[in-house]
């Protein structure tokens, strides 16, 4: 068999527009980040990244930065260069969100991002919100996207909330939260014993989109996926993180720039943890048509620091992979 | 390569291009749906037989001059720069 042969074109320059995120949340407790295989899903979709990688939109800023230092090893009079060594590895990432959700605030805060539960009547004033309101218990049959509950339960709820679904706090310690580790618990005097703490910092959120007799039906599905037996459903308001605590949010990154060419270039860092505390900054808003100079767009700045993995391949210690998917019939140096 | 894309409306008969407004809004968003994706194969028409290239052809967002009145027209000019790699052979 013969084929007919192509004509390898020259390298040329990768020519981008923009940058897009995706996060992973990984397993504090068991200390698993989720690993981005390039060679199995380097040309994924944008817009349905496999799992469990979370879209968290374009990017207004990428920037990395290498803060590894290498030393030459000298010998003789006057010193030469023999060899070097690498004496630190350090990897600092920049990102500018443009949207701002969820996700998007708790991987720039880094420190427990918190739900606005629904108050209960008379709760005293908290700056990250009062007491909650009891939740309802799901049903059995639930799925990430359905939540099934009696009739005269669901009635209570109504399209356009924002819900949180996650199991009841009951003195657990350690790294709480379903789907992600959301806040580590030392003590359950810490927390108050708060039934409604697990729903507090829960990353289980969605909103409703329309009301049944037997349920709730969800706009996005639950990042958990389908609810377990004791989990229970709370309307939320918004969300809230704090300057301060010792609480670092971990989590897998993936950022992808896309190539006009339908080359690929990836950065993948398995473990991502935030080395500044949560700034924005305002861009002016210039519409397509008219310029209007007095509106300006909120976007999230965060830093973030690279924490090492292992490589599977040869044990090296790495903290990013940098892939690079050529065009179609390029050379490839 | 820069473009330059004008189009105009003077509404519809039957609402006495009172809509001139709205029906240039729907152009513009037609023209940004137009516009994407923001790339498409680079084809050679030299030959009788068009032929598809290796690279593709790519473009920039829209920029959208501001509108004109012309009696009772809206018109609008929108500019849009094209970018190609030369491929070898080409001429």
């Amino acid at each position: 068999m013969s084929t007919t042969a192509i004509v390898p074109l020259p390298l040329m320059p990768p020519i981008v527009r923009r940058i897009r995120a995706y996060f992973a949340p990984v397993n504090r407790a068991a200390g698993i980040p989720a690993i981005f295989d390039p060679a199995q899903n380097g040309s994924f979709n944008l817009d349905s990244p496999p799992a469990p990688w979370l879209d968290l939109g374009w990017l207004d800023m990428f920037q990395r930065k290498t803060e590894s230092k290498v030393t030459p090893l000298r010998s003789g009079a006057p010193g030469l260069p023999l060899s070097q060594v690498r004496t630190e590895i350090d990897s600092i990432v920049s990102i500018t969100f443009v949207n701002w959700g969820k996700l998007q605030m708790a991987v720039t805060a880094g420190s427990e991002q918190m739900n606005l539960l629904a108050t209960a009547a008379n709760a005293p004033a908290n700056g990250s919100g009062g007491t909650g309101e009891g939740a309802i218990p799901l049903s059995t049959g639930s799925t990430a996207t359905f939540l099934n509950m009696a009739s005269n339960q669901s009635a209570s709820f109504s399209p356009g909330q924002m819900v949180v679904v996650d199991i009841d706090y009951s003195g657990q310690t350690g790294y709480v939260g379903s789907g992600v580790s959301a806040a580590y618990v030392s003590t359950a005097v810490a927390v108050n014993s708060d039934v409604n703490y697990i729903r507090r910092v829960s990353f289980n959120v969605a909103r409703i989109i329309s009301v049944t007799s037997t349920g709730l039906q969800l706009a996005q599905p639950l990042i958990a996926g389908t609810p377990i037996a004791g989990m229970s459903v709370q309307p939320i308001l918004g969300f809230v993180d704090r300057e301060g605590s010792n609480f670092f949010q971990e989590w897998s990154g993936l950022f992808v720039i896309p190539g006009e060419q339908g080359d690929r270039i990836l950065f993948h860092y398995p473990r991502l943890q935030i080395s500044s505390g949560a700034a924005e900054a305002v861009k002016l808003l210039t519409a397509p048509l008219d310029k209007v100079d007095t509106l300006g767009r909120v976007t999230q700045v965060a830093q973030f620091r690279g924490l090492p993995v292992t490589d599977a391949n040869d044990g090296a210690q790495v903290v990013c992979f940098r892939s690079y998917i050529p065009a179609a019939a390029t050379n490839l140096w | 390569m820069k473009c330059e894309i004008a189009y105009m409306t003077e509404g519809t008969t039957g609402n006495l291009g009172m809509d001139r407004g709205a029906m240039l809004t729907q152009m513009d968003v037609e023209l940004m749906s137009l516009l994407q994706p923001n790339t498409a194969p680079k084809m050679n028409y030299a030959s009788p037989a068009t032929v598809p290239m290796e690279t593709q052809i790519f473009w920039t967002e829209a920029s959208f001059q501001p509108l004109k009145v012309e009696r009772d027209r809206l018109s609008r000019i929108a500019m849009v720069s094209v970018f190609s790699h030369e491929e070898p052979r080409e001429q």
